[in-house]
């Protein structure tokens, strides 16, 4: 070999690189659990256990000072959130934000003030909160979560990582690690071998993302301990988990997650470890799912969030969704009209019948938007029934006269289509 | 998720800083006695360099440069004929100005890196037209003016261990990013939403940190405004 030392070095940064893998999981969902018990307290062994670069959980009504990086992160938040109240994409309902905006307070009880919350019109599982208190909440999240207890866990999650300062705490993290590598960079052009500088990169860039996902994984056991406060079933932190679990297994040709550019932890291992941590709760059993207060808070605006979720045109995994819905059982004829709705959209083959029988179905159930005896008349049309058709759009305008479409469908009753 | 926005922004600047560019107008005179000119809270954010190359937004700073800055920016306009309004700030804005803000922004970007005189011009845009649209109109009525004076700047600065960075990286011949000065200001006329006057920097100097930095980066920022 004729740089035996370059190899060597490259081989010594290869097991950096490993090693960032190597942290104990299970411990940090524990140790935060722990921790979150008895959120604000500082807990002196958990510091040492959990990567955190000593910072304190935030005070309620705290902002950090001026001077600091974090200050910095709350400025650009604060600017971005002055967007968000006037984002067209925002759900304005004011029964839904009260709703959740209870639920936030009664998680994170002295420190309700410090959080607004903006429901997003975006068909995503997914929420997000910023350093300063600003908590996103998608649509998609509202329509697949099935109870108040489900909703309470994302909740707590999303509170957890604001006390723990997550994002404080990412940020210096990467100040501290991009900078080691300008230097590592630097020296490895020194010494003539920018190979190095390039594998220090990758290794950067895998130790930043191990460092995301433990905070997510704290965040959950955290999270765990912030929603059996309140008083809700901690099981149902883990099936929420289960359902992303079924949804995504409904996808065929899915392609592998990275598991080394992952922000967050594998589904899989979060189902588990809430799990285990739900079964040392004693009488969990006893604690509220709170589930016909969640599907009445949601039943308004239910439909339109399936509306959108069908745009994503992800028709197996909306299928596998739907599913599970109907296994739930609330309001089962608005979701038979839009499993309708999807197989009329995808117009595969065979797909005509299904239409046919999934409106039929929602029709034996009742409680169906006047949308459906429309879709139902072109889904009519295009099996050739042109009497049924015709018949279900004169329905249609029967229970919606002043429908924007009402021409276009008068003009097809008329010209016999 | 802003970190994308920064690495893409950060390349921008990079490559338009490595043109050498120099600052670009529309042109514009007063075209009859209606010169009421309503200022826009301006959107600055200063930010500090790491070593690494990431630039960290300062609220320190970036409060102390609003004030410097929007003082400077009444002085100056008070040496034109223009009639100065200041419109409202912060949480008290309407939603449509708040709007017209992030408009300005993206228009604003586009005309710095697509506009008249960039490199990347782009060659199916013959119109010359760079507009905020009709919703502008909003402005004119809520504070009965004429037209509004838009102004974004990101300033960032290289903390010392940047400057060491700097000063090593270049021994081996390798040039880093230093501190950059990036803004743009806009005239818009609210009959129309049109941006009517426009100038633009991008620099390696400027310090918005200090009240004589900020009136210098004002003027700067005004060159050609009408008089």
């Amino acid at each position: 070999m004729k740089y035996p030392w370059k190899t060597l070095s490259l081989l010594c940064l290869g097991l950096v690189l490993t090693a960032c893998q190597t942290t104990s999981s299970k411990e940090t969902y524990r140790s935060a659990f722990e921790r979150g018990a008895t959120p604000g307290k500082q807990v002196e062994n958990l510091d040492k256990k959990i990567p955190s670069y000593a910072i304190a959980d935030l005070r309620p009504g705290e902002r950090p000072e001026l001077k600091s990086d974090e200050a910095g992160l709350w400025m650009m938040m604060d600017r971005a959130e002055t967007g968000l109240a006037t984002s067209g994409n925002r759900v304005n309902d004011p029964q839904l934000n009260d709703y959740v905006q209870k639920i936030v307070c009664k998680i994170a009880r002295e420190y309700c003030k410090d959080f607004r919350v903006y429901i997003m019109r975006v068909p995503n599982f997914n929420a997000s909160m910023a350093p300063n208190g600003t908590m996103l909440l998608h649509t998609g999240f509202l329509l697949r979560t099935k109870n108040e207890a489900q909703l309470s866990a994302l909740i707590g999650h999303e509170i957890a990582h604001y006390l723990r300062r997550h994002s404080s705490q990412r940020l210096k993290d990467t100040i501290a690690k991009t900078n080691a590598l300008a230097f590592i960079q630097l020296a490895s052009m020194a010494a003539g071998v920018g190979a190095v500088g390039d594998m220090a990169m990758l290794a950067t860039i895998g130790s930043m993302k191990s460092f995301s996902r433990d905070n997510e994984r704290e965040a959950d056991g955290y999270g765990l301990a912030l929603m059996v406060r309140a008083g809700y079933d901690p099981i149902e932190a883990a099936n929420i988990w289960a359902r992303v679990i079924r949804e995504r297994d409904a996808i065929p040709d899915n392609p592998q997650r990275n598991a080394f550019l992952s922000t967050h932890p594998p589904s899989d291992e979060r189902n588990k470890a809430l799990n285990d941590l739900s079964s040392t709760v004693e009488n969990a059993n006893e604690l509220r799912t709170g589930e016909t207060t969640y599907q009445a808070a949601i039943a308004a605006l239910r439909g339109g969030f399936m509306r959108d979720e069908l745009a994503k045109r992800q028709h197996s995994s909306t299928l596998a969704l739907f599913d599970m819905l109907l296994e739930d059982g609330h309001l089962p004829g608005e979701i038979h009209f839009y499993r309708g709705e999807l197989y009329r959209l995808r117009n595969d083959e065979g797909d005509v019948d299904k239409a046919l029988s999934a409106y039929r179905k929602a029709l034996a159930e009742g409680n169906v938007p006047a949308e459906l005896y429309k879709s139902h008349g072109l889904t009519l049309k295009r099996a050739g029934k042109k009497d049924a058709a015709r018949m279900a759009f004169s329905t249609y305008l029967e229970l919606a006269p002043h429908a924007a479409d009402r021409k276009m469908i008068q003009f097809m009753i008329e010209r016999k289509l | 998720m802003f970190s994308v926005l920064r690495l893409t922004a950060v390349a921008v600047v990079a490559l338009l800083v490595s043109g050498c560019m120099t600052a670009r107008n529309l042109e514009f005179e007063w075209q009859n006695d209606d010169r009421r000119v309503v200022l826009m809270p301006t959107d600055i954010e200063l930010s500090n360099l790491t070593a690494g190359g990431m630039a960290v937004p300062n609220a320190e700073w970036t409060a102390n440069a609003e004030k410097h800055f929007f003082n400077s920016l009444r002085d100056r306009l008070a040496q034109t004929n223009a009639e100065v309004r200041v419109s409202n700030k912060g949480l008290d804005q309407p939603p449509t100005q708040i709007k017209l803000i992030k408009l300005h922004e993206v228009v604003g970007n586009s005309l710095l890196v697509f506009g008249p005189g960039s490199r990347l011009a782009l060659p199916t845009k013959t119109n010359g037209k760079w507009t905020l649209g009709p919703s502008a109109r909003f402005l004119k009525d809520h504070y009965q003016s004429d037209y509004a004076l838009f102004v974004h700047i990101r300033d960032s600065y290289a903390s010392g261990e940047r400057v060491a960075a700097i000063l090593v990286a270049g021994l081996f011949g390798v040039g880093l990013q230093g501190g950059v000065q990036r803004g743009f200001a806009s005239l818009v006329d609210l009959n129309t939403g049109d941006v009517v006057w426009h100038n633009s920097i991008v620099r390696q100097q400027g310090e918005l940190r200090t009240i004589d930095g900020a009136r210098e980066t004002a003027d700067k920022l005004l060159t050609g405004f009408p008089g």
